[in-house]
């Protein structure tokens, strides 16, 4: 199963509601993938074990892997096109 | 209509005038009276210089300014509608300033918190109806009536 880690500033609030979006949108395109949450903070030493990062805010180095970052799972614009961007790096 | 908030206690202001983010944050710190300790203010100000809390929506942008819980006394939600867009900066991205019509200030106990409050007023947020109705809304009793009773 595909790895997506969702950060933002605390890991309580946005990552919460970026989590939730992103898993139904990606169930909606047939993807089952496992989505944990962390604090921005914590990407660099995290992004190893994943297959894609999201974050709503600046992260500090992803060890390679693939990040989007994005405001749309909050506020709808340009929701399609991250989700298609993301869709993609799970293929 | 009922919908699922993380507190009882929802404070409404209609046209508040301020000319920035941390007017705006200390007025509304004010309507939000004895649920929050006299340090939830400054402590409010500071943790948006620190992490904006700006998010821009199509139609409107909204920032969600809010203190850490040891400046909360017991869980409550004040909603404004600002007469003219302050300048809040944008969460995730400082450098980018937006014009804020509506306002969304939490005041959360850790238990609150824990039970994703923040994030179930940003779910709600993401309502179109409900964020025209709130900005378009002429009393602070229609601004009630647009949001409704929790659930």
């Amino acid at each position: 199963m595909k790895k997506i880690l969702v950060a933002c500033g605390t890991a309580v609030a946005t990552s919460t509601v970026v989590a939730k979006k992103l898993e139904e949108a990606l169930k909606a395109r047939g993807f089952a993938v496992s989505i944990d949450q962390c604090k921005a903070s914590e990407v660099p030493s995290k992004a190893a074990a994943y297959d894609v990062i999201v974050s709503t805010t600046e992260v500090d180095g992803t060890a390679g892997k693939p990040l989007i970052r994005t405001l749309s799972f909050l506020t709808g614009i340009g929701i399609d096109a991250d989700i298609e961007k993301i869709a993609g790096f799970l293929k | 209509m009922k919908r699922e908030l993380p507190v009882s206690h929802i404070y409404f202001v209609r046209g508040l005038t301020a000319k920035t983010d941390a007017e705006v944050i200390r007025a509304l710190a004010g309507r939000l009276g004895s649920h929050v300790k006299a340090s939830f203010a400054e402590a409010a100000v500071a943790r948006e210089k620190r992490s904006p809390t700006g998010l821009p929506f199509p139609d409107v942008a909204v920032a969600l300014p809010h203190a850490e819980p040891e400046h909360v006394e017991s869980p409550a939600l004040v909603v404004a509608s600002l007469e003219k867009p302050v300048r809040f900066r944008q969460m995730g991205s400082p450098k980018v300033v937006l014009e804020v019509g509506l306002v969304v200030m939490p005041a959360l106990t850790a238990k609150e918190q824990a039970a994703a409050g923040l994030a179930s007023l940003l779910t709600l947020l993401q309502d179109v109806e409900l964020r025209r109705a709130l900005l378009a809304a002429e009393t602070e009793a229609a601004m009630q009536a647009a949001l409704g009773e929790p659930a």
